[in-house]
């Protein structure tokens, strides 16, 4: 769609005025948000490394800058703050060159803020390269010669993800994954220890940070949701008892912009 | 051996699996397939397409995906040459594409007597797909200008009467990403264009919400989609292909590769059943 | 596009041309100096600004309503400005490819002077990056046969083949992969191990064999489609709901400048 229907004129509008409401209500109490194992299993995979003595690896992703890969940022800087308090480095091989300076300042501002800015070492985030199967050679050798005891992979995956997940099997490193390539999932599942499904992805940041707008935008994102399904119910009584308006309904959703 | 088979060296299987996969390669043997609902609608949709309607080809894919998207390409290339079906090649995600596109469209097009720029030209590799599509729609010569030899394109013959995108019958996607997606965004939903595509197994099952919808007429799925294809090509056009095409070989080392993986994983998990068992049972003795 | 259009043409002589690269030059020095002069506390005030009226102009010219016929039928107001600002980001991507050159240069050089056990490898990037820079440019300013077959060797024999393999390395990959997960742990483990084998011997001549004598809905192959086409399309629009609406949520938060984190405080 180049440019929005009615539908969307109406339902992007109402989608977005429901998760500012949530964030604005949860500014005033505070809200449950249930666990995720994948993110909690963050900690004892940084306190594994430590024990090993080794390095940790997050991949951010073959994607440029966009909220899938800001989402994987704000996650991996996370994996920092941890891993910074241990002492364990994390070595960050980038695929796209615009997200290499980002990665940099955000590490430098995590190491800074931990009061231990002696730890950063730029060279620790590297550009790779940008082709989808040499950046997955290239982090597979970085695994095998590094010895990481942890990987973290949270971001946009497409084929390459299941070669170095498995190749960071191979070496016995415990592996999260979060990635919105749904494709990629199955994969992830076979290779690494915890994988965090489909929109869990985005709230990994909120569940981390427990930041009020965080776990709003949540909570407002579970209220579209819900509004979803009522669509998809009164989409099948509709469909079944009078069918006669299913066209009427398609032309309102699909219709021209 | 229990714990051998559930913990089997991976270096075997992976001898195994070459041994499988190199075998059908030196042994020809044709194997009867099943064709699949979706395989069948990109077939008829092509079949439906009137005399001399332009289709425009996107080859997206590169050496890498090889294997399962060069025989999806070539039956398509086969399917519209037998049927007098004008094409463009066109790609966006690799620049290998447009030459792997035009290195196969060259040496099928002498069987069914097809000339470069009179029946088939090669759009060549573009970039920024979102923005090119959106000013191709409008003009499509105009924004195209020549081919990958440097021919003005709407000097030849094979364009003749393409001038918007809404003169072009149909579209077909061949790729190991997501790009068909774009297609659907830019041609299928403004144009009402039907677009068919070829996918890797990987990504078939994300297209089959696609299917679905009716937003792709009909879908290719991985090596099996091809070999599908090429059953109802065959049974239609070219009874003797599936003996010396390619597509046999590399379907036919797919399913040795299936058998061996299903093998193993049953040998594993019976393994780990009989030595629980056993374990349970020395436990009640104990 | 008016005055715009102006501006975003391209420029055949070549004085103005370099009059137009040296105006962008100064113009980029004086906007450097100038948000170097911002306190530090106030740059994130205008890294937001920024980003709303950027997020603002797309929002814009996606919803507002479009010419539905004549010369600029499917276009708004703020359509024809979106190639220019399509075209001014993919140059600013194209100057940060030398960013990931000169890390690729600073961290393989350090090993080298270093010595450390890896330099081998680094000496072999220098080589190839070397070789694969200098064929190529080559062949695009002044090429003739030999630097034809050079760029054929290179990009086709090498780079080609090289992709090729490590896409290939996935198939040994899911074998291992397959063969240690899909074990009867647990009740999902026993339902995905099932699964994976309906489909994997629905895909085969062998397993359509097996069942070819079996009533149609038992048969193998169409078990797998109904998995394929029904339960596997439900979970993944299922995902997919939950995947955009997140999307959704977190560009409204970054548009807004409501986004929390370490990059973003």
């Amino acid at each position: 769609m180049l440019h929005a229907n009615s539908a969307v004129r109406i339902f992007v509008p109402l989608l977005s005025f429901i998760i500012l409401a949530a964030i604005y209500v949860a500014r005033q109490r505070s809200l449950f948000i249930r666990r995720i194992y994948g993110l909690t299993a963050i900690e004892e995979a940084v306190g594994r490394a430590t024990e090993m003595g080794r390095p940790m690896l997050g991949v951010p992703g073959l994607g440029g800058i966009d909220i899938v890969t800001l989402q994987a940022v704000a996650i991996l800087a996370y994996v920092a703050r941890i891993g910074c308090r241990y002492r364990t480095p994390l070595l960050v091989p980038v695929a796209d060159t615009t997200l290499l300076p980002l990665m940099q300042e955000t590490l430098q501002d995590v190491y800074v803020s931990e009061g231990k800015p002696e730890l950063f070492d730029p060279e620790n985030v590297r550009f790779l390269s940008n082709r989808q199967f040499s950046f997955a050679a290239a982090v597979a050798g970085t695994i095998l010669r590094e010895r990481t005891a942890a990987c973290f992979y949270f971001g946009l995956f497409y084929a390459e993800a299941l070669i170095f997940s498995e190749v960071g099997q191979q070496i016995g490193a415990i592996q999260i994954a979060g990635t919105p390539s749904t494709l990629q999932i199955p994969f992830f599942i076979a290779t690494c220890d915890y994988v965090i499904i489909g929109d869990e992805f985005y709230a990994a940041s909120a569940y981390l940070t427990r930041e009020p707008v965080l776990l709003g935008s949540i909570i407002g994102q579970d209220l579209c949701k819900l509004l979803l399904i009522l669509g998809v119910l009164v989409g099948i009584v509709v469909a079944s008892i009078w069918p006669i308006y299913l066209p009427l309904i398609k032309s309102f959703l699909l219709g021209a912009g | 051996m229990l714990r051998l088979l559930q913990s089997l060296d991976r270096r075997y299987l992976y001898a195994l699996l070459l041994l499988s996969v190199t075998l059908p390669f030196f042994v020809p043997f044709q194997l009867p397939v099943a064709v699949t609902p979706a395989t069948k609608k990109l077939y008829d949709a092509i079949e439906r397409l009137p005399a001399n309607s332009f289709v425009l080809v996107g080859v997206d894919w590169s050496a890498g995906s090889r294997g399962e998207n060069r025989p999806q390409t070539e039956m398509i290339l086969r399917h519209l040459m037998a049927r007098h079906l004008r094409f463009a090649i066109l790609a966006f995600s690799d620049p290998q594409g447009a030459t792997l596109g035009e290195e196969l469209a060259k040496e099928i097009a002498p069987q069914y007597g097809y000339v470069e720029g009179v029946n088939w030209v090669n759009f060549g590799y573009r970039v920024d797909m979102v923005n090119w599509l959106k000013a191709f729609i409008q003009n499509v010569p105009q924004q195209v200008k020549t081919d990958v030899r440097g021919v003005p394109v709407a000097n030849l013959p094979v364009m003749q009467g393409i001038r918007t995108a809404r003169d072009i019958a149909m579209a077909i996607d061949i790729t190991p990403t997501a790009s068909y997606q774009y297609y659907i965004q830019f041609l299928t939903q403004p144009l009402h264009m039907p677009l068919g595509v070829g996918l890797t197994a990987v990504m078939a099952p994300e297209a089959y919400n696609y299917v679905d919808s009716g937003q792709l007429v009909g879908m290719m799925a991985g090596l099996t989609g091809a070999a599908e294809y090429q059953a109802l090509f065959a049974r239609q056009y070219d009874p003797r292909l599936p003996l010396h095409s390619r597509v046999n070989a590399y379907s036919n080392a797919n399913s040795i590769a299936h058998l061996l993986i299903i093998t193993f994983i049953l040998l594993g998990n019976v393994a780990m059943f009989l030595e629980r068992r056993g374990r349970l049972r020395a436990t009640r003795r104990g | 596009m008016g005055l715009w259009s102006g501006f975003f043409h391209p420029v055949h002589s070549k004085t103005l041309l370099a009059l137009y690269i040296a105006g962008v030059l100064f113009a980029c020095l004086v906007l450097f100096l100038v948000l170097q002069l911002i306190p530090v506390p106030a740059r994130r005030h205008v890294i937001r600004f920024v980003t709303f009226l950027g997020g603002l102009f797309y929002a814009l010219e996606f919803f507002l309503p479009v010419a539905k016929s004549g010369p600029h039928a499917d276009q708004n107001v703020l359509t024809p400005y979106t190639t220019a600002f399509g075209n001014i980001s993919q140059a600013i991507v194209g100057f940060t490819i030398g960013l990931g050159v000169i890390n690729l240069f600073q961290v393989h050089l350090g090993r080298l002077v270093k010595r450390s056990s890896d330099a081998m490898f680094s000496l072999a990037f220098f080589l190839s990056f070397l070789a694969m820079f200098l064929v190529s440019l080559w062949h695009h300013s002044h090429p003739n046969a030999l630097s034809r077959a050079l760029n054929h060797i290179l990009f086709d024999g090498l780079l080609q083949s090289l992709d090729a393999t490590m896409f290939s390395l996935i198939a040994f990959y899911i074998a291992s992969a397959a063969y240690r997960a899909f074990r009867v742990r647990s009740l999902e483990a026993t339902i995905l191990l099932v699964t994976a084998l309906v489909v994997m011997l629905g895909q085969i001549p062998v397993g359509t064999y097996l069942t070819h004598t079996f009533p149609a809905p038992l048969r193998v192959e169409n078990i797998r489609n109904w998995i394929l086409t029904q339960a596997n399309v439900a979970v993944i629009r299922a995902i997919a709901f939950g995947l955009d609406i997140g999307a959704l949520a977190m560009s409204l938060r970054i548009w807004l400048g409501l986004e929390r984190g370490n990059y973003f405080d």
